[in-house]
């Protein structure tokens, strides 16, 4: 079990870059809203993760942020993708084809445990 | 009920308790921490604060008044420790590098993880702490039981075991295998070592008030997770502090009885404890006073007597031994100085008033005082014998002093007469001729013939003694009569009497000892021919007298007898002079007894022909 857990949180850590810029290219957004998406796609364990992402990713100039005034409260960090960013993005999806079609022709040819193959 | 405070959190203000407050300021500071060392850390910090702000919020449109301690916990847990971000985060970079990502590795990432987490969040190993929630008296063995496991139940029984076995092990007669062994001997030590180890204890092992330092203490790492948890399960939980239901009837009653009586001897040991600190400090403060004033200004602060050290034997010995004595007056003080302000930082530490002493200074302190006690121990060893031999011979020498201004003052034409007898031999005209071997003793009281203890009579004690009173009275001339009374325990004691230049009369006085005598022989005649008649009211006094004669020394007399010169004949006005004597070389007859005495002299005119 705890190699499954492992493994497991290994693939969403892989994961949870490109699915914030997924996410970032449907409109900007709050990190909250962000936090919230994420948590339903089941994609974060401890909300902290996220803002060491989005510094970093801020720093790689692939996002950007604007102080945007909220209903409530002062006024917050509003994120969005660069142009960087699209083209990153674009990468990224391609790279994700390549695994999604290794890894569904992997499924198809040998059907036992095949999350050994992709962590090991 | 929880003292609630206000705080501002990204420019939104929000109620919380304060004990909720303190776990907060933990957690952000731990995350401050953590990313202080990398590139936008403060940003990322300000950033997950906002967020705290934020579910805060949520909160607060939820309805709830003010943060509590759960919330936080809750919050905590949600947002993560800071390595749990970081481990988020770590293999992320590895994504542009492809390689990286697969195998996920996290010392591939492109900071070691031993950096971050040696920067951010001390993951200390295990501390030896005194354990303050748990304590019986400092919470050593208790610190013991956290850091080297097993229940502190087991630590406490054997501790107490050990030192109960040497204190009174010698009354275990089934410990006779170490008597066999001669191992009780060493025994006995080990309960002085572990008590005097238990107390050195108590000084050096810090206690584990923080949150951190108790999760040191139980080797538990140090992250927000576990703060939380740690500063949760100390905070006081209302349920918690309803008492055990009480047991029912009579055990319920003796248990009652023995928790109240355990409680006021906790309260009177702790008033003691308070009371004996007060007073220690107060004498310390004291010493370190004189110290000063005998130093600075050499003057003693408290009245003494003590003319020694500023006689020239103590003024000698104080300027031969200066610098140890400085030396031992500067240990002393540091000594006294410590001792006070480890009383006053305890006792005022023990009333909350003022937090622990730290570590390093409590080392510091303990060090030092232990260099000073030896210092002084060893400098009073070398200093002490040295003192006592000085004011020894100043003792002498002022004895000495004082016998020979005694002899001087007491000593009347060469014979050293007390000044009580003096007075006496005064008061009654008497001088002492002859001394020899009189043992400086020329009157006493207690046996006096009525048995009246306060009569002073002239008397002598001693063995070949030569003792002459003599007693010098004017005469006109007339028929006189001289009597007296006297006694002795052996042959050669003499009343005398001298008229004008003539030769000496004497009278032996008889060897009657101390007891009977004629005196009390008459008293006794007059006592049984008058115990059927009526006294005369004129001669009361009279009778009674004989009574007391007769009754003294439990009806037996103390060997009085009367001694009379009769007649004196003086022709023309002459002196007279008479007393009692024992010197063989003016009685030409040896003393053979021990002691006589003399008393009563009396002269008186009687008229020719009566």
């Amino acid at each position: 079990m705890v190699d499954v857990t492992n493994a497991k949180s290994q693939m969403r850590k892989g994961m949870l870059e490109y699915c914030i810029l997924l996410l970032l290219r449907r409109g900007p957004a709050y990190a909250s809203d962000i936090i919230q998406q994420l948590k339903e796609a089941d994609l974060l364990v401890v909300e902290g993760t996220l803002y060491p992402l989005l510094t970093r990713l801020k720093k790689d100039a692939l996002l950007a942020y604007e102080w945007q005034e909220s209903t409530q409260g002062p006024p917050r960090k509003y994120y969005r993708l660069t142009d960087d960013g699209l083209q990153f993005l674009d990468e990224l999806d391609k790279a994700w084809g390549e695994i999604e079609r290794t890894v569904s022709v992997l499924k198809s040819s040998q059907t036992s445990r095949p999350q050994n193959l992709i962590i090991s | 009920m929880k003292k609630n405070i206000t705080i501002n959190l990204c420019g939104r203000l929000f109620p919380i308790d304060e004990d909720a407050y303190e776990m907060l300021a933990t957690y952000e500071q731990s995350l401050r921490n953590y990313f202080r060392t990398r590139e936008g850390g403060e940003e990322i910090a300000d950033d997950i604060e906002e967020r705290i702000a934020e579910l805060f919020e949520e909160l607060k449109q939820g309805g709830t008044e003010a943060v509590t301690i759960e919330h936080v916990t809750e919050v905590i847990r949600r947002l993560g420790k800071p390595e749990e971000m970081e481990g988020n985060d770590q293999p992320t970079p590895d994504l542009s590098t492809r390689e990286g990502s697969s195998n996920g590795q996290r010392t591939s990432g492109n900071e070691s993880p031993s950096h971050g987490e040696g920067i951010g969040v001390v993951r200390s190993s295990k501390r030896l702490y005194r354990n303050p929630a748990d304590k019986k008296v400092m919470g050593v063995l208790s610190g013991f039981a956290a850091y080297f496991g097993g229940d502190v139940l087991w630590w406490r029984l054997c501790y107490a075991a050990i030192i109960l076995l040497s204190f009174f092990g010698s009354s275990f007669n089934f410990l006779w295998f170490l008597h066999k062994h001669q191992l009780y001997f060493h025994l006995y030590y080990w309960g002085w070592a572990l008590i005097i180890a238990y107390i050195l204890l108590a000084i050096l092992m810090p206690i584990a008030i923080t949150p951190e330092d108790r999760l040191r203490m139980k080797g538990k790492e140090v992250n927000p997770q576990n703060l939380a948890e740690e500063v949760a399960s100390q905070t006081p939980d209302p349920s918690a502090q309803v008492k055990e239901p009480k047991a029912s009837g009579c055990l319920g009653c003796i248990g009652g009885f023995f928790t109240t009586l355990w409680a006021v001897v906790v309260l009177l040991f702790r008033s003691c404890i308070y009371v004996a600190g007060v007073l220690i400090t107060a004498l310390c403060l004291a010493g370190m006073a004189e110290i000063i004033s005998t130093e600075f200004f050499d003057t003693s602060l408290f009245p003494n007597n003590d003319s020694f050290l500023n006689s020239a034997e103590g003024i000698a010995l104080t300027t031969e031994h200066l610098l140890a004595g400085q030396c031992f007056d500067l240990a002393l003080f540091i000594v006294l100085g410590i001792t006070a302000y480890a009383i006053i930082h305890g006792l005022l530490n023990e009333s909350k008033l003022i937090p622990a002493m730290p570590y390093g200074q409590r080392v510091v302190l303990l060090v030092t005082w232990i260099i000073g006690v030896v210092i002084t121990g060893s400098l009073l060893a070398y200093l002490g014998p040295k003192y006592t031999k000085a004011e020894r011979q100043y003792n002498l020498r002022i004895r000495e002093e004082n016998e020979a201004l005694d002899r001087e003052a007491n000593t009347h034409d060469g014979i050293y007469i007390q000044p009580h007898e003096w007075e006496f031999l005064q008061d009654n005209g008497w001088s002492i001729l002859r001394d020899v071997r009189c043992n400086h003793r020329f009157t006493t009281t207690g046996q006096y013939m009525n048995g009246d203890r306060e009569v002073r009579y002239l008397d002598n004690y001693g063995r070949r003694q030569r003792y002459r009173a003599e007693r010098v009275d004017t005469l006109l001339p007339g028929t006189y009569r001289l009597t007296c009374a006297a006694r002795a325990n052996g042959t050669g004691a003499f009343i005398y009497a001298i008229v004008g230049d003539g030769q000496p009369i004497f009278k032996e006085i008889p060897a009657t000892g101390n007891t009977g005598g004629d005196i009390w022989e008459k008293a006794n005649e007059f006592v049984h021919y008058h115990r059927d008649v009526t006294i005369p009211t004129d001669s009361i006094s009279y009778g009674n007298y004989q009574c007391e004669l007769a009754e003294a020394n439990r009806h037996r007399g103390y060997g009085w007898n009367r001694i009379t010169f009769d007649p004196i004949r003086i022709t023309k006005t002459t002196v007279l002079r008479y007393g009692l004597t024992s010197d063989n070389t003016f009685t030409h007859r040896n003393w053979l007894g021990r002691w006589f005495s003399a008393t009563d002299f009396e002269v008186s005119n009687v008229h020719d022909g009566k």
